[in-house]
């Protein structure tokens, strides 16, 4: 079991808050920690790695105390078992592959190193240096790396933000494929919803340094005051009068929709707008357009 | 041509030894004070820096006369030294000294500039690897701060080979003895006869400074197709 009770005085972009969270996390599941940028979530993944100190507080991992303020305890980042993978890689450009692999080992063990490599597919790769590599490539390193830490909790600040939608989706299924091999307790920051869907156990939604909703990502996500049986929230990028119809371009994830909108409504609505989208009377057509290695996609409403 | 006469080649070698015995010496203190001033805040930071860069701004021929008063006879740490039978003012051992001292900034500057372009990052990530300090600093401040080390360690070479206020007054200008490529040089220009001679050891100091800057690209280039492997 994973307990932290944390305290601590940020400052932001809109001034001074207070991160103050108490979270638990139940072993071996995956815990998304979802908010806007700014709210604290990568500073709680480094107070937890001992890269930032907690005002007051306590962490408790697996029975072990990383952090007391009542007693004064705090553990070094070394004395931790953190596997850390952060935004940007972080591998170490003057060694190679695999002695990024190995510089993770407390005890060295080639042969572990080896498997590692060959189950993250970057065994052609050993002896390449991360400068050479994709930043797909990088980031599966890191991943193995983090991994060979042996950790007790894997830590994953926003991993695939710098990735291209197509890596994106391949690494969110190794992430899945390494999550059920090894079992790790990981706490994941994102802020793309159909990540936290697709990887997480439970969800916690951070605001101004607060949780404000925990539960299954079903739950956060799809739990609406009305009963729409189709809807997202998205922004609107442009309005354009077509004869005596309007119409708008709106975002859908990685997609752009074009709506109808009435007079009343233009004359309410402009560009930047945040909306929600909904379509209550008809259901949107759902057509396979390829088996489910990748993830399903639905065809957006004309 | 080049004329040389075996007391000029005495000083060529000197030189050379002068100067590589100064960087060597200074470049794992050099390493240390960059890191301090890197990574270790501390009170009394500015200080340090201030002195650490003094001897940039302050004359060679001030320095030398310091030097003197610190190493003679009468000096601190000259009495502690003549207590264990060591002599160093007027020894080519006070050339390397001087040579160090001026170009200890230079060092020391290049090492800090490589050291602060480390993305701290790299450090955080090698800390929560299970790395403890000692750990990182060998196996990922070192490796990264090589291109500094080497561009500082050229620098400072360069500068000794070229110091001549300092030495000239801690180390005398002793033909065989102290007398290093500068020195020989303004003894030929206070000649007017030696004009031939004095040209020649301008030619070698010229060959010698190129050189360094060869060898110093050729490495760094030789870091660079390493790591785009």
């Amino acid at each position: 079991m994973i307990r932290i009770t944390v305290e601590k005085k940020l400052s932001g972009a809109e001034g001074p808050f207070t991160l103050s969270i108490d979270l638990q996390m139940k072993p071996q599941s995956i815990l998304t920690l979802y908010g806007k940028s700014g709210t604290g979530k990568t500073t709680l993944l480094r107070m937890l790695a001992g890269l930032v100190k907690p005002d007051s507080g306590r962490i408790e991992v697996n029975g072990e105390i990383w952090f007391d303020s009542s007693n004064g305890v705090c553990l070094p980042p070394q004395k931790r078992r953190v596997g850390m993978v952060f935004q940007d890689y972080a591998l170490f450009p003057t060694m190679t592959v695999r002695q990024n692999l190995l510089f993770a080992q407390e005890k060295k063990e080639p042969r572990k190193v080896e498997e590692m490599l060959e189950l993250t597919g970057l065994l052609a790769l050993r002896d390449r240096y991360p400068g050479t590599l994709s930043g797909g490539q990088q980031q599966r390193v890191a991943l193995a790396r983090a991994i060979l830490r042996a950790p007790d909790i894997l830590l994953l600040d926003e991993p695939l933000s710098a990735l291209d939608q197509k890596t994106r989706g391949q690494l969110q299924d190794e992430i899945l494929k390494v999550h059920h091999r090894f079992g790790l307790s990981t706490l994941l920051v994102s802020h793309d919803k159909q990540e936290v869907f697709k990887l997480s156990d439970s969800v916690a939604v951070i605001k101004n340094g607060c949780i404000t909703r925990t539960g299954t990502p079903h739950d956060v996500f799809l739990d609406r005051i009305t009963s729409n049986k189709f809807s997202f929230v998205s922004t609107i990028l442009s309005i354009r009068k077509v004869d005596c119809i309007y119409l708008a371009v709106i975002g859908a994830g990685n997609e752009l929709v074009e709506v109808v909108l009435c007079e009343r409504d233009a004359a309410n609505l402009k560009p930047g707008d945040e909306v929600l989208v909904a379509s209550k009377a008809f259901n949107p057509i759902v057509m396979k357009l390829k088996e489910a290695t990748e993830p399903e996609d639905e065809i957006p409403p004309i | 041509m080049l004329s040389l006469t075996p007391e000029d080649i005495q000083a060529i070698l000197l030189s050379l030894k002068v100067a590589l015995t100064a960087t060597l010496l200074s470049l794992p203190l050099g390493f240390a004070t960059a890191w301090l001033m890197v990574f270790r805040p501390f009170r009394g930071k500015m200080l340090l820096e201030v002195l650490v860069n003094l001897p940039l701004t302050l004359p060679p021929v001030v320095i030398g006369y310091f030097l003197l008063l610190l190493l003679g006879r009468n000096g601190w740490a000259g009495k502690f030294l003549d207590a264990w039978g060591m002599h160093l003012v007027f020894t080519w051992k006070a050339a390397v000294i001087a040579s160090a001292t001026v170009g200890f900034p230079l060092l020391v500057r290049s090492i800090r500039l490589g050291m602060e372009s480390i993305d701290r990052q790299l450090i955080q990530a090698s800390r929560s690897l299970g790395a403890s300090w000692l750990d990182t600093l060998l196996t990922v401040v070192l490796p990264l701060s090589v291109r500094g080390i080497l561009a500082g360690s050229s620098l400072m070479f360069a500068r000794s080979l070229g110091e001549f206020g300092a030495t000239i007054i801690v180390a005398g200008n002793i033909p065989g003895l102290t007398q290093t490529i500068p020195l020989a040089i303004y003894d030929y220009a206070s000649s007017p006869s030696s004009t031939m001679m004095a040209l020649s050891l301008c030619i070698v100091s010229v060959v010698i400074s190129v050189s360094v800057l060869f060898m110093h690209e050729m490495l760094g280039r030789n870091l660079e197709r390493k790591e785009s492997l």
